[in-house]
């Protein structure tokens, strides 16, 4: 990613399904050979956002730039952009094989050319072995290979995945991640990923774009937004955290921090600076940590994390302090106090 | 208790037993006479022969019938085929206001009785000028059979997994490679049944082509001739004919339309 092409542009686009805002003014540039997630909850628009770029949905206003040319007249079938769709949406009719050809069938490729380059993607994908079976004899994960594999044998610049995990076991949703995660790497295609796991989120992006009720929250690296979140909703959405307000003692400037668990200290005496007294409502012991929940002398709740070796108990009286660096000053919305 | 379960169950079994048969025996009789070695049709049979098969194909008149018969069942069914899928992969696709009155009024023919069919049939096509006989049988006939076929088609598209025609049209199938690569071949079956199925209500039919025919003749209407000086072992001989064939294509029709 030393070079910083930009490989497909999202300007002010903005869509509305029977008035009711869907995309509320969205600008996002994805660079080329980058691993983007999109992330939000359900109904924020993530679907209707990939439908956009490979042009299924047309926007109502603002304008869509693969490579940076604009797309508005260019049919699905024309764009240099291919998509694993949520539901795999593979052809029950044909076998492996017969589903990896098509594109290039379609696109009357010659014949020896099409065995030489489906027999590779079939190779990279794992699915040599399963190439005369029907898509309804795989496995999820197997049918999934056959969504990607389908869609890398047009050698796209852009593959759209659209919760392509969704679908699969914990566990082998945690292998899938790296095979996607390596494939995209060797291929150098761009890859627009979507998710509703912040988790998975975390694990397999280059960036993640945070969205929520049609616009984006924030832009960033995971770590990033992790540790900087912008927003109440970017810091509850992606793991979890602790808000403060300026009315609590030591924070009497009216804004509102955000700390993530592991940074919240406990304390038996009054430590100086900063002390919020509060009381310990529960503890879980979660192998090397326990999680300590507390609420506060105002009824605000916090979680802290604390190594095991530490005794804490449900009932014991302390103060709640932390290291400011570690907090983060958020942009409170009005409506978003909750 | 457990005994009167026993008791009710015994009855509906009874039941069941006696509605098929009094469903069925008529046609069994037919069948059964069909090969009778006597030219009156009485119990017990006093032997078995095919002369009246034989009878069945030396009659030209019969025979002549039966061919316009094809003829016409072939070529309706695949007028109404090709409308029917057609109209039903447009109701699909496209959304329009009405669609689902739509929906509803396109099997009207099959629910209005034949004799008003054909009346409204014959009325029309005077004022447009199509002259009774073969070719006004034909268009009435497709008329009637896209109301098999276009309800069918369009109820196995709703359950098709509709992705797989945007994941086509994604891998860069044009919208006509799309139709004949992804969307027929998952509901051919759907065709084929529907197919089957308008084949033999055309091969039957009386109503609509009595109004269209004009002079020539189809085998229903040829038979129903026929049995106005009674019914001769020769009509019983083609009827079995007619109802082996149709029973073959309605089992093959039923079977296409569970599969999937
Ligand atoms: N064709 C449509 N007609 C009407 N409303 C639609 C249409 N497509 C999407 N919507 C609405 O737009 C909103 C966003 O939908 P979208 O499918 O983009 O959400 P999503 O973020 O992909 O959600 P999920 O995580 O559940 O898949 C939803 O409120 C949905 O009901
Ligand atoms: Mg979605």
């Amino acid at each position: 990613m030393i070079e910083e092409r930009i490989q497909v542009s999202l300007q002010n686009i903005e869509k509305s399904f029977r008035n009711q805002k869907v995309i509320d003014g969205i600008s996002l540039d994805v660079r080329q050979g980058e691993f983007l997630t999109l992330l939000g909850p359900s109904g924020c628009g993530k679907t209707t956002l990939l439908r956009m770029i490979n042009g299924f949905e047309k926007p109502d206003s603002g304008s869509v730039l693969i490579d940076g040319e604009d797309q508005v007249s260019v049919p699905p079938n024309k764009r240099n952009v291919n998509t694993v769709f949520q539901s795999y949406a593979l052809f029950p009719h044909l076998t492996v094989r017969e589903n990896v050809e098509f594109s290039l069938k379609m696109k009357k490729v010659p014949e020896e050319k099409i065995v030489e380059k489906v027999n590779a993607v079939l190779e990279m994908t794992n699915l040599e072995a399963f190439a005369n079976r029907k898509p309804s004899k795989l496995s999820g994960g197997q049918q999934q290979r056959v969504a990607i594999a389908r869609s890398l044998v047009c050698e796209p610049k852009v593959l759209l995945l659209d919760e392509p995990l969704g679908a699969l076991d914990l566990k082998l949703r945690k292998q899938m991640q790296m095979e996607l995660k390596d494939m995209q790497k060797a291929s150098g295609i761009t890859y627009i990923y979507v998710t509703h796991d912040q988790e998975e989120a975390l694990t397999i992006s280059d960036r993640i774009v945070v969205l929520n009720g049609g616009h984006i929250e924030q832009i960033g690296e995971g770590n990033d937004i992790y540790l900087h979140p912008s927003s109440r909703f970017v810091a509850s959405f992606l793991g979890e955290s602790n808000f403060f307000s300026g009315d609590t003692e030591n924070l009497s400037d009216g804004r509102v921090v955000s700390l993530r668990p592991e940074f919240l200290i406990l304390k038996k005496d009054r430590p100086e600076g900063i002390a919020i007294p509060a009381r310990i409502t529960k503890v879980t012991y979660l192998g090397v940590y326990q999680r300590i929940e507390l609420v506060e002398q105002n009824g605000l709740k916090a979680v802290a994390l604390d190594s095991v070796d530490s005794e804490w108990h449900v009932g014991d009286n302390v103060f709640m302090t932390w290291d400011p660096d570690n907090s983060q000053v958020i942009q409170e919305e009005g409506d978003m106090v909750s | 208790m457990i005994k009167r379960k026993h008791l009710s169950t015994g009855v509906l079994t009874v039941i069941g037993i006696l509605i098929l048969l009094f469903m069925y025996i008529p046609i069994i009789v037919v069948v059964l006479y069909a090969f009778n070695a006597d030219s009156v049709n009485y119990f017990p049979m006093r032997g078995a022969s095919f002369k009246w098969f034989a009878k069945m194909a030396a009659d030209d008149d019969l025979i002549r019938s039966l061919e316009h018969s094809l003829v016409i069942a072939g070529i309706s069914t695949g007028v109404a085929c090709v409308l029917g899928v057609t109209g039903g992969y447009g109701m699909y696709r496209f959304d329009f206001p009405g669609k689902s009155f739509m929906n509803k009024l396109v099997m009207l023919p099959l629910i209005l009785p034949g004799i008003l069919t054909g009346v409204a049939l014959l009325t029309f096509y005077q004022a447009v000028g199509i002259h009774q006989g073969m070719m006004a049988v034909i268009l009435g006939h497709s008329t009637f059979l896209i109301a098999t076929v276009l309800p069918q088609v369009y109820s196995r598209l709703q359950q098709l997994d509709g992705n797989i025609i945007e994941a086509a049209e994604d891998l860069g199938a044009t919208s006509s490679q799309t139709f004949f690569h992804v969307v027929l071949p998952n509901i051919q079956t759907a065709i084929i049944s529907s197919a089957l199925l308008s084949f033999t209500l055309s091969m039957d039919e009386i109503p609509v082509t009595y109004f269209l025919n004009g002079i020539f003749s189809t085998l229903p209407i040829q038979i129903w001739g026929m049995t106005r000086n009674g019914i001769t072992p020769e009509v019983n001989a083609i009827s079995s004919l007619i109802f082996i064939i149709s029973l073959a294509a309605i089992l093959i029709s039923n079977m296409l339309s569970k599969e999937d």
